[in-house]
């Protein structure tokens, strides 16, 4: 028993010795804690809702006593106020068309569309449907003409909302979002109406979207992540320790030739990764790539050289391969919490979603997204292309200046 | 003869601790020069400046009469560190070829040149070995073949034997000589005292400064002491006073 003592004290003193390690100790719990607790908190907010609301309101109907009776409504002014204003942030614009020019350009994750002519037509449906005869307005009660209401119009008793579904978790809230404000607004009836499948719903990206879909860009873009920092971080860090990296840099061998050495080795190792990462989800879990395969496999390539340049620079702060280990919570935690994978940004707290902005994976994770899910391009992945492509070019100069620095003592 | 190695006044220190200080050093060319010293004397911080892996914080030194580290010397010199330096999980022949063609070489030269280290260090039949699998004793040879493969002039040989059995130590001075007679100059760092007295020359370095430097007969004579070990010690304390 006193040895086991002995040998705990042993291991303690050690890591008292080692602040990196204590260091490590102590701020990962906190840092997984936190991140965890801020990065899966709630529901998705501010999410981009376009909506055009056509509708000129009121409603008039035919009676037996001979005038016609008019419901001052505004069924389209009611829905939009109905809708969430904390989920989503709601943009007016013109028609259908725009709406859906809107989701395709990524602007908006969903849209409504309301017909000009729907407080009229939708209450015409509902008398058609309940085949109601009497309606009370200010206390009078009026006898509808039913035949004449029979004959009326509508087509324009429906609602269309478009959905980006390429999120399917974002997909199925703005769905839900929408019936819970046509439930409001019929809750605010003056009449009592009832039927269904006023809301027709439209996936602009994602018809058949499943949550493997969504989940499976952001699991490959993430499994690149941790393979290749780790793996750079470990090389380098062996080749210093062992001495090749020294007998490198004695040899006519120049900093950027080894940078570039580094580059191109896990650029493969990442490619060979990709391959089977999506070969695997297409057999095993039936997922469908709407965009170009090549695009996907060099827009991860892009992203894997600069997560290369990101492990050469953290392996400067390793003295050993065991101090190199534990680097990559630290990158592992935020990089998977904050960028996207499991869980929408914009469920974050608006606080905290700057730093989503700042990690590349966010952009990685998105980008290919966007290709497998949406069939998107480069002409319409360009934001995210620049940014990993500005990644690249600056996590390369980095790992190339520290390269040199320590070519050069 | 002309010099291969020249410093002067040579100094680089890490934080308070003078590693290097005022060092003049001449190695000739076509000799065995071996700079002795106890552990943290300096030796392996003065062979890392002639290899342009650290910089001085002052003084001067020429390496083949080039700045260390220079494009133009750097294929002329063949660097050996403390650590063996070596891929473990690559295999004796890969290793050779990785540091071949660092320096250009390939194809038949290559190979030429593989051969004939191999069996000059008694490795010929394990070039497809997994180092990793190899007794100290070859590893230490393999370092020392990748070292030697491209064909320096000039070679820094940093703590070679540390370690190495006896026997190991005898081969390995005798590939030194063959490499000598090839016309090869070698800067050789040990604390064994025995190993100082194989050397052309030794330079006696204490605290970064060389204390005293001759051939071994010339510094055993000064000293007025039978062995290398003593004249050092003598140099030590006369030096601390």
């Amino acid at each position: 028993m006193n040895r086991a003592v002995v040998i705990a004290i042993n291991i303690l003193r050690q890591i008292k010795n080692d602040r990196r390690t204590v260091g490590m100790i102590v701020v990962t719990p906190i840092l997984v804690m936190v991140l965890f607790g801020y990065a899966f908190a709630g529901e998705p907010h501010d999410l981009q809702l376009a909506i055009a609301n056509e509708d000129v309101g009121s409603a008039s109907f035919p009676t037996l006593e001979g005038p016609v009776v008019t419901l001052p409504l505004n069924l389209g002014r009611i829905m939009v106020d109905s809708i969430d204003g904390e989920t989503f942030a709601k943009t007016s614009t013109d028609n259908l068309e725009s709406i859906r020019q809107m989701i395709s350009d990524g602007r908006a994750w969903g849209g409504l569309h309301i017909p000009s002519n729907f407080t009229q037509h939708f209450i015409t449906k509902g008398f058609q449907i309940t085949n109601q005869a009497v309606i009370m307005i200010g206390g009078t009660p009026y006898h509808l003409n039913l035949t004449q209401i029979r004959s009326m119009p509508t087509d324009q008793a429906y609602m269309a909302t478009l959905v980006d579904n390429s999120n399917t978790q974002v997909g199925s809230l703005v769905q839900r979002k929408m019936q819970e404000a046509f439930s409001s607004m019929m809750a605010q009836l003056p009449v009592n109406l009832s039927f269904s499948g006023v809301i027709q719903t439209t996936f602009v990206y994602g018809t058949n979207a499943k949550f493997i879909d969504f989940f499976a860009p952001g699991i490959m873009s993430f499994v690149i992540t941790i393979i290749t920092i780790m793996l750079t971080i470990v090389s380098i860090v062996r080749e210093r320790t062992n001495g090749t990296m020294e007998r490198i840099f004695a040899s006519p061998t120049r900093p950027h030739e080894v940078v570039l050495g580094y580059m191109i080795a896990f650029s493969l190792i990442s490619l060979v990764q990709s391959c089977l990462l999506l070969g695997s989800a297409i057999l095993l879990f039936n997922m469908t790539i709407q965009g170009s395969v090549l695009l996907a496999l060099g827009f991860v390539v892009l992203y894997a050289i600069g997560v290369q340049g990101l492990g050469t620079l953290l392996s400067t702060v390793a003295r050993n391969e065991f101090q190199a280990i534990q680097l990559v919570p630290l990158v592992f935690v935020p990089f998977m919490l904050l960028g996207g994978i499991f869980w929408p940004i914009e469920a974050m707290p608006a606080f905290i979603r700057p730093l989503s902005s700042v990690i590349p994976l966010t952009y990685a994770a998105e980008g290919l997204r966007s290709i497998v899910i949406r069939g998107w391009g480069p002409a319409e992945i360009w934001k995210d292309l620049v940014a990993l492509g500005i990644f690249a070019v600056v996590m390369i100069l980095a790992g190339f200046a520290v390269t040199k620095k320590r070519a050069r003592g | 003869m002309p010099d291969a190695v020249v410093t002067k006044r040579l100094r680089k220190a890490y934080g308070k601790v003078n590693a290097v200080k005022d060092l003049d050093l001449t190695v000739s060319e076509g000799e065995i020069y071996g700079l002795i010293g106890p552990n943290g004397s300096g030796k392996t911080t003065t062979v890392k400046i002639l290899c342009g892996l650290l910089r001085p914080d002052g003084g001067e030194a020429q390496v083949l009469g080039s700045p260390p580290g220079s494009s133009s010397v750097r294929p002329l010199i063949g660097y050996m560190p403390q650590d063996l330096a070596i891929y473990l999980d690559l295999k004796v022949k890969q290793n050779i070829d990785f540091f071949g063609r660092l320096y250009g070489l390939g194809g038949k030269k290559l190979e030429a040149r593989e051969k004939g280290l191999l069996r000059m260090v008694a490795l010929d039949g394990r070039e497809d070995s997994l180092v990793s699998t190899l007794s100290g004793g070859m590893k230490h040879r393999l370092s020392l073949v990748c070292a030697m493969i491209h064909g320096p002039k000039l070679l820094f040989l940093d703590e070679p034997t540390l370690g190495v059995d006896p026997e190991l130590r005898f081969s390995f001075w005798q590939y030194l000589r063959k490499l000598k007679e090839g016309g090869v100059t070698a800067l050789i760092t040990t604390h064994y005292m025995d190993e100082a007295g194989r050397c052309d020359r030794v330079g006696l370095i204490r605290e970064g400064r060389l204390i005293a430097e001759g051939t071994p007969k010339e510094l055993r004579e000064s000293a007025g002491c039978e062995s290398l070990e003593d004249a050092f010690l003598v140099f030590s304390r006369s030096d601390a006073r």
